[in-house]
């Protein structure tokens, strides 16, 4: 490690909390995050695609996944790029000129904590408002809500394996929500 | 079955474990369980569930629970009680228990698991659809469980094939728009006395439904008439389900007294379970069919057309007997009465469709005069209703009697009690209607009928049913009730879950937090942030800790973390262009690399937000907010660039959290900033006042502001969030040789008042405009932006608006407190008279003024400086003298070092 | 609570949005050539109908989005929802 990644600290300092067989709750480590703007499907989006081999998929909730990228599909014109480096803002910037579109590193604007476990979906059920029925929030998509009133967007990954992006600033908050809504599965 | 211990008032008594805890005191032969709220009579066992209006107690052992129905407790070793009259007591601790809540979307809800209920959830599952079935009872089954049939186990045992979500114990208390409905479930008492620690004790279930289906079933009703409420008397049905089913003994004979064919299955059943049934007295002067002959058969007497007029008791107040007479169906009593001694009187007055969720949505019920009952309304096309909730009474051969009991004068009237909880009898009935009321609603709320915890359930139709009869009228005609949610009494901790303590709202801390705690600074809530208030050393008190900060900051150097401001990362051609339209100010010219302050205001004219905003880029700026303000100004800017301006290509991400920021301020900030960025030229000409550099501080990539919110040669020292707490401690240890102090929000906001800076929410409350705050300044003359048309308003325009001053207290150390209010000299005296002109919004002990000071809003303010004005605190009053909104250095020579 | 049909994401809870008012209210063209009067209703006046209200909501914890929906202001049910600037659909009946 580098002398600035030792400088970083995360905000549940890595915490893990649980077992994999019932629930687990993880903080995972930053990765880099790029959120772009663009007019889907215009020139400049296109460009974009191509510097990163994605695609932007069309509708809010769908996801792109590529062996460097997990896109999340925040909004109409939005979507979350995780698993840049800090070379791909420029290398954007640099493809796609003069063309209207916003990239912005927010890396450390969100704390990522991962769900997972046999009762990952009831632990997730006691504060998310939302479908977290697997025939209708199935593996592969995301959402953005609110999770005990805190801003997150859920990502359902492999199934029954959630990640969970929540503002920086809510992550102790949402985690104190977490174990306390993880006691009566632990021994489960 | 097993047999468990209770105790109730003080005594131990055994049961069966799941029954009803009612069921186990009758059967311990406690027919008199309470006495009653108001006339202390003696009062027991009327009902078997929710609808139970008398035999409350209070539950002492585990997390216990004021006022609960003794019908709805399941008896379970170790259970402790007492009865109640009326009015629970709250327990003294904390209750340790937890409670949760749960959020479910479903194709199909089924509300009810009687056998309607069950029927319809099979249907649905079976069709491939997702279903949750729920129900208040202990077991599935509703009335056929009652009448101890068996359900068929196929039928459960489809439910679970299915996956269907299948919970007893769980009742229904609200449906609310778009077919949402909130559930308690009662998931722990039944399986223990004591406070389970790892689970739920109640579960609060939100669930969002695309089609519900209300199998709720119906309720009993009582019949009137004078001393009615004797313990012994109860709902036929539920004296026969606790004498066949539940085998309670107690009773040695019965009289059942009815209006339809429900009373004869009842009679039945009593007789059956060994209790000798001596009369059925029917309202009814014809009845046929098969149930008559059958009871004929076993021996019981049927007395038609006639009721119960009257009963006695023994010396423990429990019935004794009851007098029978012969009775027209307006009530009047036209025979002569008959005596029969009995110590159980089963009362089946009629049968009331549970109609209570289906009216929260403002549908009232319909009058159906077949089954003398208010029956569902016309639902939506997506909630259904079946069984007995729907008016299905299959079992019918003989229609009921539309009759509710007899109306007496008098002392009887006064004996005659139509809510039992709640005292209220037919004299309160006569007495509201002789006062001129005919609306039932206003009834209810005259003679409190309804309005206990049962709210009504098994006296609603009757108080209907009988205002009619006395003011000749259809009971639809007397208007129906208005029920509200929720449907049963729920403990509020239910409904909290685990929104408590720390959880009750999310707590934002930013990424120096734990340096904040370690430095035992005392916090500030502003929204929902945590912001260190003021760091005291030692035994500092709070007055003292803030003099100290404000004088590092006006001396040497002190350090603020700023990282809660709003931020929002602004992109694309039309950025400038954009924000000119935003703020009061311009922004398209703006340098790159260079800050501005700006100001924004609503289409009012009126003060909305503030905050710096740099230009990064030619076509990229980063806007910072107040720290309340983020989300607000975030959800402004898109409303504007979504619905007003879509043709400018501009986009905004909030990156609040991206970033962190330290302040640090003081004249020796360059000195400490040099020693932190040694390969930064921090001198004056190399890095100006309102500009930025990116350089490395303390070994981490940064954006460094020159910026000041004190008036002090400042620097706003900005890194990714993760780098926080790594500058934070690098700035205090590489400052230490500059006597640094570390600030909270109270030092920020003396040195800014000090300069005669505003804040916006402390200074402002929605209703000034920039002019008022003396910012005309900001204010261009060059273009349109959002709220400039409102500058030349007839009101904003006028004069004598209330304007930002400086108030100076004769006596340098009076504090005045925030939010005073400002009277004209002398007139503090005037009692009742006084002159309002304006109001204390910021005060202050300062340190570099020596003295205190205070910003305020004054009717024409400005032109009154150098006037006194007081200011009433308590009994006194202070003497203030108007000034200047700037105190402290009003040449701005502070501001470079 | 409301279920609200965000053109983008579909059917969302109510805690989701946030409130904006009457739909189809711009803002003027020129401010300046404006009575107070006019101004003022520009700013201050709203319909406040009985039965179907066209307004606006923002889905501002989803996808940031502002649009346009029909409600009946007596039983909250909701009629259709349509993004800005496209065609309103009409009235529910």
């Amino acid at each position: 490690m580098d002398n600035l990644t030792q400088a970083r600290r995360s905000p549940l300092n890595n915490s893990t909390l649980g077992n994999k067989k019932s629930i687990y709750l993880a903080e995972k480590p930053f990765a880099t995050t790029l959120e772009i703007r663009v007019k889907p499907n215009s020139v400049t989006a296109k460009k974009i695609e191509k510097v990163l081999k994605i695609k932007f998929p069309n509708q809010v909730g769908q996801t792109f996944k590529s062996k460097d990228f997990t896109v999340l599909t925040l909004g109409s014109d939005w979507w979350m790029v995780v698993g840049a480096n800090k070379n791909h803002e420029s290398k954007i910037r640099a493809a796609i000129g003069n063309g209207f579109a916003s990239i912005v590193d927010s890396s450390a604007q969100r704390t990522f904590v991962e769900v997972s476990g046999k009762y990952a979906q009831e632990v997730l059920e006691h504060g998310w408002e939302n479908n977290l029925d697997p025939k209708v929030f199935k593996s592969g998509m995301c959402a953005q809500g609110v999770l005990s009133r805190s801003p997150v967007i859920i990502y359902h990954g492999p199934v029954g394996v959630y990640h969970l992006y929540v503002r920086a600033s809510f992550a102790q908050h949402l985690w104190n929500f977490l174990s306390d809504a993880a006691v009566e599965y632990l021994k489960k | 079955m097993s047999t468990v211990q209770f105790t109730f008032d003080g005594v131990t008594y055994h049961g069966n474990k799941g029954e009803p805890l009612s069921a186990a005191l009758l059967r311990n032969g406690i027919k008199v369980v309470t006495e009653s709220s108001y006339r202390y009579r003696p009062r027991g066992v009327i009902g078997l569930g929710y609808e139970e209006p008398c035999a409350l107690v209070q539950i002492d052992s585990g997390s216990g629970e004021p006022m609960v129905p003794a019908t709805r407790i399941e008896l379970v070793d170790g259970l402790v009680v007492r009865s109640l009259a009326g009015v629970g007591d709250l327990p003294n601790q904390i209750d340790k228990a937890r409670y949760d809540k749960t959020f479910k979307h479903v194709d199909v809800l089924v509300i009810g698991a009687g056998l309607s209920g069950l029927k319809a959830a099979q249907k649905a599952a079976n069709s491939g659809k997702s279903v949750i079935i729920l129900d208040d009872q202990f077991q599935p089954g509703g009335y056929v469980s009652d009448l101890n049939e068996k359900i068929d186990s196929k039928l459960i045992n489809s439910l679970k094939k299915n996956n269907v979500t299948h919970l007893q114990r769980t009742t229904a208390i609200g449906l609310y728009d778009q077919n949402y409905v909130v559930a308690i479930e009662r998931r722990t008492d039944h399986l223990s006395s004591e406070i389970l620690p790892e689970m739920s004790r109640m579960r609060t279930w939100h669930i969002r439904a695309k089609e519900i289906i209300l199998a709720t079933g119906a309720f009993q009703r009582v019949l009137v008439f004078p001393n009615n409420d004797r313990p012994g008397i109860m709902l036929s049905h539920a004296a026969a389900t606790y004498l066949h089913k539940y085998r309670v003994g107690t009773f040695k004979t019965g009289v059942v007294v009815t209006v339809d064919d429900f009373g004869y299955q009842d009679a039945i059943r009593i007789h059956k379970s060994g209790v000798k049934v001596q009369a059925i007295v029917d309202i009814r002067k014809k009845v046929t069919g098969k149930l008559l002959d059958q009871v004929r058969k076993l021996g019981i007497e049927v007395i038609l057309g006639a009721t119960i007029v009257d009963s006695t008791a023994d010396q423990s107040g429990s019935l004794n007997s009851v007098l029978v007479a012969e009775t027209n169906l307006n009530g009047q009593i036209t025979g002569t009465r008959r005596e029969i001694k009995t110590d159980l009187l089963a009362v089946s007055g009629g049968w009331t469709p549970t109609v209570h969720l289906a009216t929260y949505l403002n549908l009232k019920p319909i009058w159906d005069k077949k089954v003398a009952a208010f029956v569902m309304p016309k639902l939506p096309k997506n909630i259904k209703a079946t069984g007995f909730a729907n008016g299905e009474f299959d079992k019918v051969t003989n229609p009921p009697a539309l009759f509710f009991g007899i109306i007496p004068e008098g002392e009887d009237a006064k004996v005659s009690f139509i809510d039992l909880q709640r005292d209220a009898n037919v004299r309160d009935l006569r007495r509201a209607v002789g006062a001129g009321l005919t609306s039932v609603e206003h009834i209810k709320r005259y003679t409190t009928i309804g309005t206990a915890h049962d709210q009504g359930k098994t006296s609603g139709t009757t108080t209907m049913g009988l205002l009619g009869q006395l003011i000749k009228k259809e009971p639809h005609e007397v208007g129906t009730l208005t029920f509200r949610p929720p449907y049963i009494g729920v403990p509020f901790s239910a409904l909290a879950g685990r929104d408590l303590g720390i959880l009750s709202d999310p707590i934002r801390t930013t990424p120096i937090h734990s340096s904040h705690l370690l430095a035992k600074a005392p916090m500030e809530d502003v929204g929902q942030w945590k912001r260190p208030w003021y760091f005291p050393i030692e035994k500092e008190n709070m007055h003292d800790s803030v003099l100290r900060e404000c004088k590092a900051a006006r001396e040497d150097v002190a350090v603020m973390d700023a990282s809660t401001l709003g931020k929002i990362d602004i992109q694309g051609p039309d950025a400038g262009i954009f924000l000119d339209r935003i703020y009061t100010n311009m922004f398209s010219s703006l340098k790159v690399g260079s800050s501005r302050y700006g100001l924004m205001c609503g289409v009012d004219g009126m003060v909305f937000d503030d905050g710096v905003t740099t230009r990064i880029a030619e076509d990229r700026f980063l806007m910072t907010t107040t720290t309340g303000g983020a989300a607000k100004v975030l959800d402004w800017l898109e409303e504007w660039l979504q619905t007003e301006w879509p043709e400018l290509n501009v986009y905004c991400t909030s990156v609040t959290e991206h970033w962190s920021t330290v302040a640090i301020v003081g004249p020796k900030s360059r000195n400490l900033l040099a020693k932190l960025a040694p390969n930064l030229d921090v001198s004056n000409e190399a890095f100006p006042f309102m500009e930025n550099r990116y350089a490395e501080v303390a070994g981490i990539p940064a954006r460094i502001a020159r910026i000041s919110f004190s008036g002090e040669l400042a620097y706003e020292i900005n890194i990714e969030a993760w780098y926080g707490l790594h500058i934070w401690q690098e700035v205090m240890k590489k400052g230490r040789e500059f006597n640094i102090a570390a600030y909270g929000t109270e030092t920020m906001h003396v040195l800014r008042a000090e300069k005669g800076f505003v804040i916006v929410g402390q200074e402002t409350d929605g209703t000034q405009t920039p002019q008022d705050l003396g910012m005309d300044w900001i204010v261009s003359k060059k273009k349109d932006f959002i709220g400039k048309r409102s500058f030349s308003r007839t009101d904003t325009a006028r004069e004598g608006r209330h304007q930002l001053v400086g108030l100076l207290p004769l006596d340098n150390k009076t504090l005045l407190p925030e939010g005073s209010y400002i009277v004209n000299e002398g007139d503090s005296k005037n009692e009742g008279k006084l002159s309002h002109i304006g109001y204390v919004t910021s005060s202050y002990s300062s340190s570099a003024l020596s003295r205190t000071f205070a910003l305020a809003m004054i009717a024409d303010g400005r032109n009154r400086i150098g006037k006194f004005v007081e200011v009433p605190i308590g009994n006194s009053v202070a003497r203030v003298k108007i000034v200047d909104s700037v105190f402290f250095d009003k040449e701005n020579t502070r501001r470079d070092g | 609570m409301l279920l609200i049909n965000c053109p983008w994401c579909g059917p969302r809870d109510e805690t989701e949005f946030h409130y904006g008012s009457e739909a189809h209210i711009g803002y003027p063209e020129k401010p300046e050539e404006l009575t107070d009067k006019q101004w003022a209703e520009y700013i201050f006046y709203r319909n406040n109908p009985k039965g179907w209200f066209a307004e606006r909501w923002v889905h501002n914890v989803g996808c940031r989005r502002w649009f346009n929906i029909w409600r009946n202001t007596v039983n909250h049910e909701f009629g259709p929802s349509y993004k800005p600037f496209t065609k309103q659909p009409s009235r529910p009946k």
